[in-house]
């Protein structure tokens, strides 16, 4: 290809300066042989065995040389191919080593952690300023849960850890597994947000109406206030979501009875907002 | 989490540090917790002066066997700190 733009291009000028060359869009043995007997005069070797084997080998690259093109743009393909495979660990690598878009910092194993904590002690400054946490929870309509935060922010500063606790209460009549998600923002605050004990990313399974306070707790790396991106901002919201655990309907059913496999649920309770149902008004015989 | 801003990326989510915390079905540690929420409401919602109702109610998960046993220093609760916000 890149042979074809460049005889198109330069063969304007080669046929202005020397007309009696033809320049041909695919090498030929005649080209060949003028090639290489130009590079060959280069050397200065008159031997006519030298020069045949010479010849041979010039001849052998020449030939090759559009497959050994072909050969070098085809790996480069795969290359990029493979490090299209490869972006999405990498990536993951580097938002965990920098934080970048919300992912919060990995952490490390229980000793680390006491660590981490101990330390806060001499890194806490009184002059950080006060930074107010706000607490939400978003209602999943399939989801027969309420589910609130208790209080709906703190105030605390940057190297303090804090309390927090959210309220959750099964509406429905059958005993239900869910899990939790949460969200930081702004998104480069997430970084900084370190939490050390929740209840989210593990099962939690709540009877039938069954009320629970589940709580937070977590602190705020002192860098916060370190940090050029993150100037004047002193609001940080903190969201949950609670989710049904998927394809544990049947086990939250059975409530580990094994006998009681035939339970299904009905299609009224399956349907969203089947726990708001209840707000219908009854009509009682006379 | 899921920010659908550039592209669909789901981000995998990071467990938080010591793990959860077992639910407390039988609400063996709500008086605590209400007393806590009580406490907050009065100090405009800064918790570090409300850190004696805190260690309070870490205290009864631990007795309970609902949370790991930590020392005091492990869970942020330092005696300068404390003589700090007391000053």
């Amino acid at each position: 290809m890149n042979l074809l733009i460049s005889h198109h291009i330069v063969r304007p000028f080669l046929l202005k300066n020397f007309l009696h060359i033809h320049v041909l869009p695919s090498s030929s043995s005649s080209v060949i042989l003028k090639r290489f007997s130009s590079s060959f005069n280069n050397n200065n070797n008159k031997n006519k065995n030298d020069f045949e084997k010479a010849f041979k080998r010039f001849e052998r690259d020449e030939k090759n040389r559009h497959l050994n093109l072909a050969f070098y743009l085809s790996s480069g393909a795969i290359l990029m191919l493979g490090l299209t495979y490869a972006s999405v660990p990498l990536y993951k690598m580097f938002c965990e080593a920098t934080g970048f878009d919300g992912i919060i910092k990995k952490t490390g194993d229980e000793d680390t952690v006491s660590e981490n904590v101990r330390q806060l002690s001499q890194r806490l400054d009184k002059s950080h300023p006060s930074i107010r946490i706000h607490f939400s929870s978003t209602p999943s309509s399939l989801l027969p849960w309420t589910f609130e935060p208790e209080q709906t922010d703190i105030i605390i500063q940057p190297g303090e850890t804090a309390l927090a606790f959210y309220r959750a209460k099964n509406e429905s009549n059958r005993p239900i597994i869910g899990i939790a998600t949460y969200n930081v923002q702004p998104s480069q605050a997430a970084f900084y947000f370190n939490k050390i004990q929740c209840f989210c990313f593990e099962e939690q399974r709540l009877e039938p109406d069954e009320e629970i306070d589940m709580p937070v707790f977590f602190y705020i790396d002192p860098d916060f206030v370190r940090d050029p991106s993150l100037q004047g901002i002193r609001d940080i919201s903190l969201s949950y979501t609670f989710f049904e655990s998927k394809g544990t309907e049947q086990l939250a059913l059975m409530g580990g009875d094994p006998t009681k496999i035939n339970l299904k649920l009905k299609p009224s309770e399956a349907l969203p907002y089947a726990h708001r149902q209840n707000d219908k008004v009854k009509i009682v015989p006379v | 989490m899921t920010s659908y801003t550039l592209a669909k990326k789901v981000i995998a989510p990071v467990k938080p540090e010591r793990g959860v915390f077992p639910l407390d079905h039988q609400g063996e540690c709500k008086e605590l917790m209400l007393k806590y929420m009580l406490c907050l409401s009065r100090n405009e919602s800064k918790p570090s002066k409300c850190q004696s109702e805190s260690k309070e109610y870490f205290q009864c998960r631990m007795d309970r066997n609902l949370m790991k046993k930590h020392e005091w220093e492990d869970l942020g609760y330092f005696k300068e700190q404390q003589k700090k916000i007391t000053d």
